[in-house]
């Protein structure tokens, strides 16, 4: 195979580029994104979600090349032998390339790790993490004017279906590439740059790049009902090539409507704040608040406290 | 050949002549879940394969 632009070597094959001009493409469809769908104003300061994954790495080298504003955030849920690998690699990164970075710990949080949480939780661990993880970058991604994330294509495809299985209205109507229609106080929207990358695109991106760690699987992901739609997905990839683009194409197609529907039906609960925590939150006590009660964790800390 | 698939984190030890995908095909392997690596490089799955390569297969799927 070879490139269909100047006929050298590929090293990808949909399409089909050689290693220089799968760079430039790729490069271009992150900041086309970031610019078609307004995501970034200039000025504008972004706390990047980072995990020392590939996606997020790969985000935080995008926008920093672009000269963004940027300052890596890590959760460090506490799950042994997984996030202690990659945090290394993401401190490391971030001090090479002089990256202001944030690490918010469980463990001060909440006073337990996740490991410790799920001694005396029947629930799944992707359940709880999910939780307190945006708990705390909600918290402290409010000194920023966006929370960047990296999700790619497969991560919304696999979204979009979970909460179409579910029928959950709400949800569906919420994601996109500017997370939320829902203006609350306290709460710094989300933005994903890189929204239509295919996982294996970023993967071969970060591997030219250099910008790869050793592969880490987090020891929970096998339990949860996300990895399952993850399998499908590909399954169906793999007989049907282009299937999880057009999904999330034809969900953009659809989302301008299904915000209306969300907001003419009440789908959408008015926001608040947790009479807890004072985080926003639909209920009277947010969710962290209630697993925090169910497994007998420490509060979450009150915000200005 | 030798194979390194990294999610295993293990070297298979095989005679092999074809394609990439006829590599991934006998380890069971969606191709969408991985990208191929050969002597550094990043290959596409549709490059031939001879006995003496040395072939990496690296997960895409991201950690969790």
């Amino acid at each position: 195979m070879r490139c269909r632009k100047c006929g050298e070597r590929t090293v990808f094959s949909s399409p089909a580029l050689c290693k220089d001009h799968f760079i430039s493409a790729f490069e271009k469809k992150v900041y086309d994104t970031i610019d078609r769908y307004k995501l970034i104003s200039r000025g504008q300061r972004i706390a990047v979600a980072c995990s020392g994954g590939k996606d997020s790495t790969v985000l935080l080298h995008l926008l920093q090349k672009r000269g963004y504003d940027v300052t890596a955030m890590a959760i460090d849920e506490g799950i042994a032998g997984y996030r202690d690998k990659t945090l290394a690699f993401l401190r490391r990164f971030c001090f090479e390339r002089g990256i202001p970075l944030q690490v918010h710990r469980y463990q001060d949080a909440f006073g337990a790790s996740l490991d410790h949480m799920m001694q005396r939780s029947p629930r799944k661990p992707c359940t709880v993490c999910g939780v307190f993880r945006r708990y705390l970058l909600n918290r402290h991604a409010r000194d920023f004017d966006l929370l960047a994330l990296g999700h790619n294509l497969d991560d919304e495809a696999q979204s979009i279906l979970m909460n179409l299985l579910l029928n959950n209205r709400a949800v569906l109507s919420r994601l996109g590439p500017k997370a939320g229609i829902v203006e609350a106080e306290g709460f710094t929207p989300r933005i994903k740059p890189l929204y239509l990358c295919r996982e294996k695109e970023v993967m071969a991106y970060s591997f030219i790049q250099n910008l790869l760690t050793d592969f880490t699987e987090c020891p929970n992901i096998v339990d949860s009902f996300r990895a399952e739609v993850r399998d499908f997905l590909n399954d169906h990839e793999a007989s049907h090539p282009g299937f999880k683009e057009l999904l999330v194409h034809e969900y953009l197609s659809s989302l301008p409507r299904l915000q209306r529907q969300a907001k003419d039906s009440g789908d959408l609960e008015p926001v608040g704040s947790c009479s807890l925590c004072r985080e926003p939150s639909a209920a009277a006590v947010c969710r962290a608040c209630s697993l925090k009660k169910e497994i007998r964790v420490s509060s979450p800390e009150r915000q200005g406290a | 050949m030798d194979v390194f698939i990294e999610k295993q984190d293990r070297h298979h030890r095989l005679s092999f002549r074809g394609s990439g995908d006829r590599l991934l095909a006998l380890f069971d392997i969606n191709p969408e879940t991985v990208i191929l690596v050969k002597d550094g490089q990043l290959i596409t799955s549709d490059t031939m394969l001879k006995d003496t390569d040395a072939v990496r297969i690296l997960s895409v799927i991201s950690g969790g």
